[in-house]
């Protein structure tokens, strides 16, 4: 296990009456891709915020290991975000929601105007430039203005503006929003490239299935709540209690397995493109249930699976349960 | 290096944003140009007036013709009404209408009455000044003919009553003589004794009566005393007495004579005192009539001396009136008409060369271009910095706040000072300008109105929220800054509360002393004083920008996590909807919930009387048309609107990005 690399400690934040955070704890390690997964609105973007030292919590604090090159015992204090804004803007990279770039710039002026507010010498600032333009597929686009550049291009500039100063720890909030697949899938690539070279990313997303395959460790924000942080593994062990049967079948008539199913009161089906995914806590159970309805109306499997759901659905029955549990809790209360 | 490299991409952003860089850079030459043209050439306005007279007599003529004289456009109208509509059409400026009988007469006033447009706030003083004046010309030399006239009239009366006094001192002198003659006369007349001493002449006849006996006596006497003598003869007998009774006989007959003559005498006395008693009594009668008389003619003489007293006085009062008047006259010291029509002549001597209307107004019209660049131009840069897309990233940098305020003031003053160069070589070959003359006053004066305006322009762009909030609030700010000015309108003409106000403008000052020192080469002395004020403004404005810079970046920051991303709403976890056990997020969901559920489902959430993704739509996520849509509708045709509803939107999406 990597040393922490931030430490954020008990942090309350309230937006008037409303608590947006209530009392987080957790580290970020050094070097690891750190997701952070919740709805929308469920304080992500604030919790960044805060990381960053842009928005001060109502209590607690957020730490950072401070890195001094020459004093071994400095280096390894934290201190608090909040009182060395200096050092931690040099620390951090952030690529929020909304690219933040100047749209009249040209790509590589962008990368060279940002890369000079972090006093980069001249060369530094165009061996990084040169850098990020080949690491982002950039390189073809310099020259254009960035108002001109397409949705995947303007993300990709906007983490390249976000790592023009080399940070240790680079933040990503929602970075494949409004992106299509292949984009996505892009800057997941990238993203992982990065993390290579040594950077620690946070990313908040609830793109959480491209998380899984991504992320060291996972924390679940809900309504303000760390639910828990772990591993994307861990985390579908301890919550995913029902499992997926993956199943494909000629002719197809999944309209009429799922009506049988049904009638055996098997309702969680569905069909999803090619497939029909039926879903269990008791799977066994499930495949002595089907395969007498597959065999009565002549289906013959062609794929079969069964697995563990994604983590979106584990994060979907994670809120679930929770709601059910306090619905359950509200009703027994006269 | 930072500061450098920040402003090198201020003027990148600005030249690069859609029509700014031309506008920035050649909108304040444009509008110099037009003024110029504007505005170069003598101060005379080029005035079209209409006028309109029942009767185009002499006198409304000569009104025309003076103006005519003065170089305006002069249109003749056949109706007032068609002239004043000229005014409304904007064909003339102003229209007078002369009055019915125009002509100088008794007891008459001619009022010319001016139809102008107040509309034209800025113009129509300028008009009523300026015809009025030459009306007024006009009018004096009708004044003058008529004052002359009164002098002449008022010279010769002045010496007919000088005449007139001499005459009255004649006569007075002359009444004076009458009137010792006649108290001469008087005395002479009082002098004359017309009494008579009462003559008894009763008296002086029993006197004579008493006379005759007497002398009877007497004659008596004398014959007793000759009858003695003879018996005294005879008693002597001698001879000798022979010749004493001769005597004596001689003497008896010389009394007897004598007696007898006496009677005689006696007698014609008696006829002579009876006469003389008559003549007496004739003369006492006309002296009584004289006395009376003379009574009579003193009394009128007495009578004549009063009225003569009177005319006297009445000459004196006649003479003293007249003096009156001729002092009065004398006593005016003006006397010629010229001088009574226009007593105090108003010469105006500039106190610099003539010269256009451009010269003058050069200050002031500078001072304009920097207040609406320098409040544009800094307002547009913040605004540009604050809704740009990288506000964000530059709070990520280690850059001081400060550093932005500094070079977004620092690009607009250079930008600023580039067009002020311009300017002012235009106006140096062009207007002649003597700019150099107090150069270094001018250059601090310039630098401080320009540091002024681009700070103003500041506080609003940190104000404002949106591009056009700032435009708008830059615009008005600059017109209330011009409106509460002399350029429009005069500051005199404005109320007292306004005209206190204005001298908190910072155009106003800065025009004011940019004019002083440009156009009088006053020094530095003379406008020290606004000049601190505007650095204090300066001051205060610095202040205020890094506060409401503070306030921005908070605000900003503090909004962060709740803003909504272009072209995508994010719903609260509270405002999902709950359908069941589903958990639905946005449209595509509902499709998908839609497509996987059955009808037998979908009637729980879809009812006549309750439709949860109709009230879902319509509430939380705002597609009123949608939720419309889909009201009463069954989960295929539900299916249907959405799905087609989804594609729409997509299309569109991916057409503008296709654009960007």
């Amino acid at each position: 296990m990597t040393d922490p690399i931030l430490k954020i400690q008990n942090v309350v934040k309230k937006f008037g009456e409303k608590t947006i955070l209530k009392g987080l704890n957790f580290d970020i390690r050094k070097g690891e891709i750190f997701g952070l997964i919740g709805a929308s609105g469920s304080g992500k973007t604030t919790l960044l915020s805060i990381m960053i030292g842009f928005v001060r919590p109502e209590q607690g604090d957020v730490l950072f290991r401070f890195e001094h090159l020459l004093d071994f015992e400095k280096a390894m204090t934290f201190r608090s975000v909040f009182k060395k804004q200096e050092i931690v803007k040099k620390m951090y990279g952030f690529a929020a929601q909304v690219p933040s770039f100047y749209e009249n710039l040209k790509v590589r002026e962008n990368l060279e105007f940002f890369g000079s507010l972090y006093n980069l010498s001249k060369d530094a600032l165009k061996t990084n430039v040169e850098t990020l333009l080949n690491l982002m597929d950039l390189k073809n686009s310099e020259d254009l203005l960035a108002k001109n550049l397409s949705g995947g291009m303007e993300r990709r500039l906007d983490i390249a503006c976000a790592l023009i100063h080399d940070p240790k720890v680079l933040l990503l909030d929602e970075p494949t929003a409004d992106l299509d697949p292949v984009l996505r899938e892009h800057i997941w690539n990238l993203v992982k490239k990065i993390n290579k070279k040594g950077t620690t990313i946070i990313i908040a997303s609830h793109h959480l299935n491209e998380l899984e395959n991504l992320c060291s460790r996972i924390a679940i924000l809900k309504k303000g709540k760390i639910i828990d942080v772990a591993s994307p593994e861990a985390i579908k062990n301890k919550y995913a209690k029902i499992q997926e049967i993956h199943l494909e079948s000629y002719p197809g008539n999944y309209e009429k397995i799922i009506n049988q199913l049904k009638k055996k009161k098997l309702i969680d089906c569905e069909r999803k493109g090619s497939e029909l995914i039926i879903r269990s806590n008791k799977p066994q159970k499930t495949f002595q249930e089907l395969f007498p309805i597959l065999a009565k109306l002549k289906e013959e499997i062609t794929d079969l699976k069964v697995g563990k759901p994604s983590l979106d659905e584990v994060f979907i029955s994670i809120s679930e349960e929770k709601e059910e549990k306090k619905e359950k809790k509200e009703h027994e209360t006269p | 290096m930072k500061l450098l490299k920040i402003i090198s991409k201020n003027f990148k952003m600005l030249f690069r944003a859609k029509g700014s860089g031309a506008i920035v850079l050649f909108g304040p030459l444009i509008i110099i140009l037009l003024v110029g043209f504007a505005l170069n050439k003598p101060s005379t306005y080029e005035l079209s007036i209409g006028v309109y007279a029942t009767n185009y007599n002499e006198l409304a003529n000569s009104f025309i013709g003076e103006l005519k004289n003065n170089n305006y456009l002069i249109q003749q109208f056949d109706s007032k009404e068609g002239c004043i509509d000229a005014i409304k059409k904007s064909i003339i400026h102003t229209c007078i209408v002369f009055p019915e009988d125009f002509e100088i007469a008794e007891s008459k006033t001619n009022e010319l009455k001016f139809y102008v447009d107040y509309s034209r706030t800025n113009l129509v003083y300028q008009i009523i000044e300026t015809v009025s004046s030459q009306i007024d010309i006009r009018s004096s030399e009708l004044s003058f003919e008529m004052t002359n006239k009164l002098l002449n009239i008022l010279t010769n009366t002045n010496e007919e009553v000088d005449a007139d006094i001499l005459a009255l001192i004649n006569l007075k002198s002359a009444t004076n003589n009458i009137v010792s003659e006649i108290i001469s006369i008087q005395e002479n007349m009082d002098s004359i004794d017309l009494k008579m001493e009462e003559t008894n002449i009763k008296s002086i006849k029993s006197k004579f009566s008493n006379i005759e006996p007497l002398v009877e006596d007497l004659k008596d006497s004398g014959e007793d005393a000759i009858s003695e003598g003879r018996e005294f003869s005879e008693d002597q007998g001698n001879s000798s007495n022979a010749g004493f009774l001769g005597d004596l006989d001689d003497i008896e007959q010389a009394i007897n004579t004598t007696f007898n003559e006496t009677s005689e005498t006696i007698k014609d006395i008696e006829i002579l005192i009876s006469n003389a008693s008559n003549k007496i009594n004739d003369i006492k009668t006309k002296l009584e009539k004289a006395q009376k008389a003379n009574k009579n003619i003193k009394s009128s003489l007495e009578n004549t001396k009063d009225s003569l007293d009177i005319l006297k006085e009445d000459t004196n009062k006649v003479k003293a009136s007249l003096e009156s008047i001729n002092s009065g006259i004398e006593s005016i010291e003006v006397k010629s008409a010229e001088s009574i029509v226009s007593p105090i002549t108003t010469s105006i001597e500039p106190v610099i060369a003539e010269s256009t209307q451009l010269n003058f107004m050069f200050p002031a019209l500078l001072i304009l271009v920097i207040m609406f660049i320098g409040i544009m131009l800094s307002s547009t840069l913040v605004i540009m910095e604050k809704k740009s897309k990288s506000s964000f990233r530059t709070f990520t940098t280690p850059t001081k706040d400060s550093l932005f305020v500094i070079s977004t003031y620092i690009t607009s003053l250079i930008l600023l000072i580039v067009q002020i160069i311009i300017i002012l070589i235009l106006a140096y070959f062009f207007i002649k300008s003597d700019l150099l003359a107090n150069f270094g006053l001018t250059s601090l004066i310039l630098f401080i109105s320009m540091s002024l305006f681009i700070l103003i322009g500041m506080v609003i762009g940190y104000l404002s929220s949106t591009q056009e909030a700032t435009t708008m609030l830059s615009i008005a700010v600059g017109s209330v800054f011009l409106l509460l000015s002399n350029l429009i309108l005069p500051l005199e003409t404005m109320s007292d509360f306004i005209r206190n106000l204005t001298k908190f403008n910072p155009y106003v000052i800065s025009s004011e002393i940019l004019k002083k020192v440009l156009v009088f080469n006053i020094g530095i002395k003379f406008v020290i004083k606004p000049l601190l004020f505007l650095t204090l403004g300066i001051f205060i404005l610095f202040i205020l920008i890094f506060l409401f810079q503070k306030i921005s970046k908070i605000s900003y920051l503090n909004k962060m996590p709740h803003i909504k991303r272009q072209g995508l709403i994010y719903i609260p976890e509270d405002n999902y909807l709950k359908l069941g056990k589903h958990i639905i997020k946005n449209k595509e969901e509902v499709l998908t919930l839609l497509k996987k559920i059955d009808d037998e489902e979908f009637s729980e959430y879809v009812s006549n009387n309750q439709n949860e993704i109709f009230i879902w739509l319509k509430n939380i996520l705002k597609e009123k048309t949608l939720a419309r849509k889909i009201k009463t509708k069954n989960r295929e045709d539900m299916i249907k609107i959405i799905d087609t509803h989804l594609k729409k939107e997509k299309n569109k999406t991916e057409k503008k990005s296709k654009r960007k």
